[in-house]
């Protein structure tokens, strides 16, 4: 084991309360984006739950990360939707945090914040599109999977944006001993 | 044996039915008083196109009518007629107006009728001459004494023809005369019409039924003396077959075989039967009738088995379906014909079983036992002959008995003939052995991929391949994988991160802060991305192709739900499983409704097809319990290969 994780600052308190809030804040906004109906093209999303799972990337960590997108996808479909969504947004929401993961750790901070969001919303709707194709037995869906890819720049560049104001924006009090 | 009778006949039955609402619905029913058939119109959708004949035919009430006598079940006819400029219908038929049109038919299926009861009146054995009954060529040569010439009608001649023909060709693998064996084994009509109680048309071989307990087997010296080579013999110098002035003789030029029992001595003379032979010789005949009449839009099916058919509505091709052999109420194929004549047999049928082992009803006259082929069902379908019904319904009995070799072989050398063999194989894998076009398949797929494809073409022959995996034991579950799949790259990845979480970026935080939403370097990123789509939209854009086939499957089982074929104008649906499919039509626009219980709600889904021009798919209306997905989002299908989906009712509309 690595001294790293086992030290106190790696378990705060106050890095499990901002993880634990960010996942309950991922979780909340996934399902009452649920609510409302697709735009444009089937099971299209802004993805604003992306928003903590980058936060989380970018305060606390790859890990913190992937845990976020975890409890998002785990309970939000088994709280809405049904074990077969589970099975499509757990896979794409994992690729995407960890292609945004593999960006952060070696291109940033070469490039912004908005351009990782953008690839990772990219890679999310192309990866689900793919894995629904596999999973149903529908080739014909991959039809949509350019569509849904430019769909993701656009839900891309709001989430990024918002990441980047918020990162820009919270009190330094708020930000001060998260990092390890 | 009685009971198991019943229960086959009405598998028969309700198999019969799938088939004919797989391309057609059928109206109600008029019956024409004083006639053994009944006249019906046929619709499809909204339009009247046709007439249909049914009834019931191989049975004489004669037969019935010596008191306590088991009653022959009889087979069904069905001659179905499509509208054509030789004969225009438009309406729904009421068969009891006069105008010329219903004259017309009235008149042909009269005829039919007729062409019908004449083959029968020939070729049952059991009509002998008593009790009203007429006495059939059969009766007449089975009753013959070695050397004794008997004079047949023209068509017994042509039958016999046809048959020894198809003898000589499958090298005695079908056989008419081994019609002793059949009726030892307990499987003619004689054994369904014994008394019991009077001994009427009893044999001393006969044994007792014992309800539900099975049948006793025949014995030994019974079974050698009935397959002996002699004995059972079709060939034409052992029963020869001759045409003076006129008139048709037939020979029967075989000694009888004597069997001791109880220390009697028997005395059995070779019986035949046309029973494998009159049914298609029946559809050959209805239909040169119709062809004489200029009638070439049709469908003649006797008994379900023997099919003989013109084309279908507007000269399009009839869409006929093959039984799964493995699971009688469903499905495995579907496939294209017209013009062909047409013969379906299966071991699955008839049979019953001794001590756990199952005994079919078609005999290997070489072994005088019942066939233990590999083949459990098989079709078969030929054109370009006069009596196409006929030897199909010959070739289907011979393919019954034979093996794997012996089937590819059969297939090789006969190329015009299609087959579409089910088969359990040695190694118990069920396997399909066909020289139908694989691509013009249609497929159940629950029960179809439960069969390999088993033959691939090399150097212009077919030859079994051996390593042939059926699809469904192919796929384990794509979910499955899935789900292994993403679990193993998530635990690599983790590790992986693991390694990194050593040295992270300790600023990170503080170049976030500073940093700028747009960097130089985004460029690159920005690219890539747009490069992808691009690519993307050049790699699944389908082709431009007018959509020719619409189906709906059940996701989560691939169950098709419904079929609707563009250029054939046919409707399949299938209701399995709790699901309700109804369509409706107005005049160019089909609507489907998919339905289904779900948690005490009833979901549906509701389809439209617009079949003008150019044909769309568009869901218009569902209760799903959330977004609609499928009607709001999913763009109206205007080519092949478009999709609609519906998750939450796990539906999809896919278009080929």
């Amino acid at each position: 084991m690595n001294k790293t994780r086992l030290t106190s600052k790696y378990f705060s308190a106050k890095r499990l309360a901002t993880l634990a809030v960010l996942s309950a804040m991922a979780l909340i906004s996934f399902m009452i984006e649920g609510l409302f109906p697709p735009l444009f093209l089937p099971g299209a999303k802004m993805g604003i739950s992306n928003i903590f799972s980058m936060l989380a990337l970018l305060l606390l960590g790859p890990l913190e990360a992937i845990v976020v997108v975890a409890v998002r996808t785990v309970l939000g479909s088994l709280f809405g939707g049904g074990i077969s969504t589970l099975l499509y947004s757990f896979s794409a929401g994992m690729v995407a945090i960890v292609v945004g993961c593999y960006l952060v750790r070696f291109a940033f901070p070469k490039v912004s914040i908005v351009a990782i969001s953008v690839v990772s919303a990219v890679v999310h709707n192309v990866s689900q599109v793919l894995v629904f194709c596999l999973v149903s037995n529908t080739p014909q869906m991959l039809y949509y999977a350019p569509w849904m890819a430019l769909l993701g720049i656009v839900a891309g560049v709001i989430v990024g944006f918002a990441v980047w104001l918020i990162v820009k924006n919270l009190p330094q009090k708020m930000l001060s001993s998260l990092a390890e | 044996m009685e009971k198991d009778w019943c229960k086959k006949t009405l598998i028969f039955f309700v198999v019969a039915l799938l088939v004919v609402a797989s391309f057609t619905f059928v109206q109600p029913v008029q019956a024409v008083s004083n006639e053994p058939y009944y006249l019906q119109s046929i619709a499809s959708g909204n339009k009247f196109v046709g007439a249909r004949m049914y009834g019931n035919y191989f049975a004489n009430d004669n037969l019935t009518n010596v008191d306590g006598i088991y009653m022959a079940m009889g087979v069904p006819v069905s001659v179905e007629i499509y509208t054509s400029d030789k004969l225009p219908i438009d309406s729904k038929l009421d068969f009891s107006q006069q105008n010329p049109i219903i004259a017309q038919l009235k008149e042909i299926f009269a005829q039919i009728n007729d062409i019908i009861v004449s083959i029968d009146n020939l070729t049952n054995p059991m009509y002998n001459g008593q009790n009203g009954l007429p006495q059939s060529d059969v009766f007449k040569y089975n009753n013959a004494t070695t050397g004794q010439e008997v004079e047949i009608s023209s068509d017994t001649y042509t039958m016999l023809q046809l048959a020894q023909q198809c003898y000589l060709q499958t090298e005695g693998l079908f056989n008419p005369c081994a019609y002793r064996l059949v009726d030892l084994w307990g499987f003619s009509s004689r054994v369904f019409t014994y008394n019991l109680t009077t001994g009427c048309y009893a044999q001393p071989y006969d044994r007792t039924f014992v309800e539900g307990g099975g049948y006793q087997l025949p014995t030994d010296n019974y079974v050698q003396a009935f397959s002996d080579e002699q004995f059972v013999s079709f060939a034409p110098s052992s029963v020869v077959l001759e045409e003076r002035n006129n008139k048709f003789y037939v020979t029967k030029n075989v000694n009888p075989a004597v069997v001791e029992q109880d220390g009697i001595t028997h005395t059995y003379h070779q019986w035949l039967d046309l029973g494998g032979v009159a049914k298609g010789y029946v559809a050959d005949l209805v239909a040169q009738f119709l062809e004489s009449k200029g009638l070439t839009n049709y469908y003649i099916s006797v008994g379900d088995s023997s099919v003989r058919m013109g084309k279908f509505l507007q000269d399009k091709e009839h869409l006929i379906v093959q039984q799964d052999a493995f699971n009688p109420a469903y499905s495995a194929l579907g496939y294209n014909f017209t013009d062909v004549g047409l013969a379906c047999s299966g071991k699955y049928l008839r049979n019953y079983m001794v001590d756990g082992v199952v005994y079919n009803h078609i005999i290997n006259p070489k072994t005088g036992i019942p066939s233990n082929g590999v083949v459990e069902g098989v079709l078969v379908a030929t054109d370009g002959h006069n009596y196409t019904a006929t030897i199909t319904d010959c070739y289907a009995t011979a393919l019954s008995i034979m093996d794997e070799q012996q089937v590819v072989d059969y297939i090789n050398s006969n190329p015009d003939v299609l087959v579409s063999a089910l088969c359990k194989n040695v190694k118990g894998q069920q396997i399909i052995l066909s020289n139908l076009d694989k691509n013009s398949v249609y497929t159940n797929k629950t029960t179809f991929d439960s069969y390999a494809w088993a033959l691939e073409k090399s150097n212009g022959q077919l030859i079994i391949n051996e390593n042939a995996v059926a699809p469904s034991s192919r796929n384990v579950g794509p979910i499955i994988a899935i789900v292994v799949g993403c679990v193993v790259i998530f635990a690599a990845v983790v590790i992986v991160l693991l390694h990194f979480v050593k040295k992270s970026k300790n600023n990170l935080v503080a170049q976030a802060r500073k940093s700028s939403p747009f960097m130089r370097a985004d460029i690159t990123l920005y690219f890539i991305l747009v490069l992808v789509v691009v690519l993307l939209l050049v790699g699944v854009m389908p082709e431009q192709t007018a959509v020719v086939q619409i189906e709906i499957h059940d996701m989560q089982t691939d169950q098709l739900l419904f079929v609707y074929n563009v250029n054939k104008d046919s409707i399949y649906t299938n209701e399995q499983n709790g699901w309700t499919v109804t369509t409706e039509r107005q005049n160019n626009l089909l609507t489907v409704t998919i339905a289904k219980e779900i948690d005490g709600q009833t979901h549906f889904n509701k389809i439209q097809i617009d079949i003008s021009n150019n044909t769309t798919v568009q869901m218009v209306s569902s209760l799903c319990g959330r977004h609609q997905e499928c009607v709001k989002t999913f763009h109206p299908i205007t080519m092949g290969g478009g999709t609609i989906v519906c998750s939450p009712n796990n539906i999809k509309v896919v278009t080929k």
